[in-house]
Order: structure tokens, then sequence, then C-alpha cells
């Protein structure tokens, strides 16, 4: 479904990841974890477009993407929910859930996600008319996921969903997720909380300063990765 | 306006709409026979101010960018407006130059409305091209860009002494202007802002205005949006110049300046930015407390008064109120203090 090859993305002059390479297939859930810098958020601006890849291309479902600018990839079916939620704070969460669909004309199926996605976050019902910035950080959290899937996206990237909830937020919104790829989108997962990101994956990748340090199934990668601890100081 | 929207359904607001403008038209019916002509040109001149702010708000108010030069596309309304309809025969004594085949020959002199529309028309192809390389600039930059773009105006009006008189400006020019087109066309104007941000172009405006890449990533092209807000400001900007021009029936290169931008920004942060009915009450605001004050300055003598007077209303609003007068609390994070007062839960 995406493949990318040999990457190089720069904040300005300083290389934030090099010659990085992965691939996630169709009905995944893939994830890439690393210590803070490691690249991470940055691999995800560059599949979505919102940063550029100096050299190296980026496919999906097998077009190259690698040139299209970040607004025309939302409708190619690719969707970020970004670090730190950036919900639209003095919008309503009709209004955030409704720029989610941006894109899209087909008034029926956009009502059918919304009632989808009410079902997953109730909560997010009963608050349509509140603005997004008086949401908890939980919530917030729901409605940038809700966003996220108002493009219904076939690929579903997440950038961090669990920073800065509290644990049993972070169960919920994990037990979201899975139910959101068993409806058949793909995922690929950003997190420093390792635990939680490896139990729900089929496919993992390390990233140390800017580079896929070891990729496999989750527990293979565990267990081979004992030097983990060292990298990632867990 | 958003607290009405919760609270009435799509029917009932069109209903009190219309209920509106007719009760503001009986209003303006009665003021305009009960009170004296100083009086009725003041409110005349409301409207005609509630054009300008209520068009700057798409822009500054609803997509964010803080834009300096509305009098800039206002003089270009102004100008065009009174060369259009400026009499034939006058045209000799006031060394006005005679419209060109295409825009009727010599003979001709527009009627009022087309060439109020066309003074719009004018501005909006003036932001639309040079919106295009100004609004990928950001925040401060935009402002002071735009603020150049009104100064490259009111010099090319200088400069252009062929077409616009310089300094000396355009005077007799027919004072059409009068209650019912003013607001007539704040009507409207108020009536399209107030539909465009309610529509998905407006949901995309602002999105823009809170965050930028977070628009893109939903699939909101940025540039489109602000072009387009640019421009539909700029062409009521263009239809406010006009309105002016045939209130005053002079006009001068330096009208459309420092002074008068300002001015219009006043209006709309005092009001509150990004409110429907903000900029109307900052208008009317700022407007009747100038010719209040007026006669004051002119009896202390102290003349910058009412300049002082905005400058200090406009600190305390910033201090007390930074959102306006009819501002909504915002519950971003830019909202500060104001969050905790909303008995929302704290993330």
């Amino acid at each position: 479904m995406l493949k990318v090859d040999g990457i190089d993305v720069h904040y300005g002059v300083i290389p934030a990841v090099r010659e990085l390479s992965l691939s996630v297939d169709k009905g995944q859930v893939a994830t890439l974890v690393g210590a803070n810098g490691a690249g991470k958020t940055t691999t995800l601006k560059a599949i979505m477009g919102t940063l550029p890849a100096k050299r190296g291309t980026i496919r999906y479902k097998g077009e190259e993407i690698t040139g299209v600018p970040a607004d025309r990839r939302v409708g190619m079916g690719i969707a970020l929910v970004p670090e730190g939620r950036q919900i639209f704070s003095r919008l309503t969460v009709g209004e955030n859930l409704a720029l989610g669909a941006y894109h899209r004309k087909d008034k029926e199926a956009i009502k059918k996600d919304r009632e989808w996605i009410y079902t997953l976050f109730p909560v997010l019902r009963e608050r349509i008319n509140q603005l997004a910035g008086t949401l908890s950080g939980g919530e917030q959290q729901m409605l940038a996921l809700g966003r996220g899937l108002m493009s219904h996206p076939e690929l579903l990237m997440l950038d961090e969903p669990s920073l800065g909830l509290a644990p049993i937020v972070v169960v919920d919104i994990y037990e979201v997720i899975k139910e959101i790829n068993r409806s058949g989108i793909t995922v690929l997962l950003v997190e420093q909380n390792i635990n939680m990101a490896m139990k729900i994956s089929s496919y993992a990748y390390i990233m140390e300063t800017g580079k896929i340090r070891t990729e496999g199934a989750p527990n293979e990668v565990m267990k081979r990765e004992n030097i983990m601890k060292a990298y990632l100081g867990e | 306006m958003f607290d009405i929207r919760a609270t009435f359904s799509k029917v009932d607001r069109r209903l009190m709409a219309v209920i509106l403008i007719a009760v503001l038209f009986l209003c303006l019916w009665v003021a305009s026979t009960a009170f004296s002509k100083y009086i009725v040109f003041i409110i005349t001149l409301i409207g005609v101010y509630i054009v300008a702010s209520a068009s700057l708000n798409l822009t500054n108010g609803y997509t964010g960018l803080f834009s300096l030069g509305h009098a800039g596309f206002m003089a270009v309304g102004a100008y065009t407006s009174a060369l259009l309809t400026f009499p034939v025969k006058g045209r000799e004594i006031f060394v006005i130059p005679k419209l060109p085949m295409f825009l009727g020959g010599p003979e001709a002199a527009w009627p009022f409305l087309p060439a109020l529309v066309m003074g719009g028309v004018f501005a909006a192809i003036l932001a639309a091209v040079v919106g295009l390389p100004v609004l990928r600039l950001r925040g401060h930059y935009l402002s002071v860009a735009s603020l150049g773009l009104m100064v490259l105006v009111t010099a090319l009006a200088m400069n252009l002494r062929n077409l616009t008189r310089g300094s000396i400006g355009i005077n007799s020019i027919p004072t059409y202007t009068n209650i019912w087109w003013a607001y007539g066309c704040a009507v409207v104007t108020v009536y399209v802002v107030w539909r465009v941000v309610n529509s998905s172009f407006g949901r995309a405006m602002k999105a823009i205005r809170e965050d930028e890449i977070a628009a893109r990533v939903q699939g909101i092209n940025p540039l489109k949006y602000k072009l387009l807000a640019f421009t539909i400001g700029a062409f009521f900007a263009g239809i406010a110049g006009g309105l002016y021009a045939h209130i005053s029936g002079a006009i001068r290169p330096y009208a459309f300046s420092f002074n008068l931008t300002f001015q219009i920004v006043i209006m709309v942060v005092l009001g509150g930015q990004g409110t429907i009915s903000g900029p109307i009450v900052g208008t009317v605001l700022v407007t009747v407390l100038r010719y209040v004050l007026k006669p004051l300055e002119e009896a202390l003598g102290v003349y910058g008064l009412v300049e002082l007077i905005y400058a200090l209303l406009l600190i305390i609003t910033m201090l007390r109120k930074p959102e306006g007068i009819m501002g909504r609390k915002s519950g971003g994070p830019r909202g500060g203090r104001w969050v905790g007062s909303l008995g929302g839960k704290k993330s």
C-alpha cells in the first residue's frame, strides 16, 4: 500500500531523516517507534507531504506521490492525525469534523462516516456545538481521530495518539484504533509508548537518529533488541 | 452569533434576518425624514463604513490575514466610480479625461450602479493579481506588504495626474450616495459575508486562520481560499470607496491613506473580529464618536483628541476584552485566561 524508498528529509539545512525506507501492507497496523528526535514525525510529514522529500521516492498504491502536494494526497486516501492533535480550537466540534470531509462530495457517505465516528466516540455527538478548544485532552484526541476518519482514509497515520493522556484514556484510544483497523483501514502508528504500540501492531520499525535501525514482527524485534533499553531508555 | 445559531433553527434565523432588515429600513426612513441633513449624512456615512469594515472582517477576522491595505482598494473603487460617472459637460472644465471607446466613448457617463460595481471589480482584480505573491507571506509580513500596496495605490493616484488630477483630487463628483444606497450595499455586504463564512468556503477560511498546516492536511489548498477571501474583501472595499466618493463629492489621494486604513481596522478589531455583528457595532461606535467629539475637539482647541481617544479605546479593549466587544470568548490556547471562565474541562 505504502512504499517509502530511500528518502532524505531536511528541516531547512538540517537533515532529520536519511535514506529511510519502509513499507506498509494493506490492512496492517505498522508502527514506527524511537526516541525523541529520531525523525518519526518528520517521516510522517514527508508521507503526508507537508515536508518535501529531498531524495528518494514515496509510492502509494503503486503510484508515485513524491511531488504531489499535501492537500491532494488527502483526496487519495491518506490522512494524518498530527502530534499534539492540532484541532481547530476556535471552531466547534461539528465544524472540525466537517473539515475532515472537506474534499468529499458524497453527502450520504459522509453522513454514514459521521455516524460511525459517533459510535466510536459517543462524547463527540454530545459536544457537537461546543468549541473544540474547551474539550479535555482525551476528547480532543478523539476529535482529532474523528476528523482524520472523516476524510474516509485508506491509510491513517497517527502521530503519538497517547501523548499527554491519562493511562485509562490511552487504553480507550487504542481500543478504537484496533476497531478502526478491523474496519479495513491501514494504520501507520508513531509512538513513544512502545508497549501499547507493539501490542496492536503486526510490523514494527525502530528508528534511531534519522534511520531505520531494525524492523520485523513486534515480538521478534522486542526480543532481538535487548539493547532497546539502551536506545529508548525503557 | 454562534449562540443564536444554537438556539434558533435555520428558518427562524432567516425570518429574523428579514424582519431585522425591514425594521432597519423603517428606522432609516424615519431618521431620513425626522433628522437634520447633517445627522442623516452621518448615518449614511456609517452605512458606507459598514461596507468597508464588514468586508475587511472577511480577510482579517475570518481568514486570519491581517490586511492593512483596505484603503488602497477603496481608492481604486472611488477613482473608478468617480471617473466613470463624471458628467460629460463638466469633464472639460475640471480636466477629467473623457472615457475611451471601450468604456462607452467620449460622450458617455456611466450610471451609478454599474460604475460602483466596476470599481469593485477593479479592486478585486488588483487584489487577485497582488494577492498571488503577497498571500504567500504570513502574519506581520503580510500586514506590511498590504500596507505597502496601499502606499503604492496612493502614490499612483498622486502621480497619474492625467487621470486623477494628482494631489488636487477630483471634486464635483455627483453625489448619488444617499441613505438607501449606503444601507442597501451594507445589507448586501453583510449578507454575502454571512453566507460565505457559513458555507464550506468559510469553514476552510476559519481552518486556515486556526492552523494553516492542519488545514492543508484536511485537503484544503490554503492559497486558494486566502485569495478568495482577499478578492471578495477587495471587491466590497471598492464598492465602499465608490460610495464614499459619491457621498463626499470630492476625493484626494490622501483621503485613502493610513488614517482611513487604520480607522477601518479599529472598527473591526474594536467590534470583534470574526463575528458578523462586531464590525457593525465597531463602525457605529467609531463613527458616532468621531462626530460627537469633533465639536469638543474644536471647542477645546485640542486637535488630535479624537485619535487619542480611539487609541485609548483600542488599548483598553485589547487589555480587557481582546476578542472585541461582540467577540466570543475564545476556547483556544490564545484565549488565555478566558478559557477557565467557560466552565469547560481543561486538558
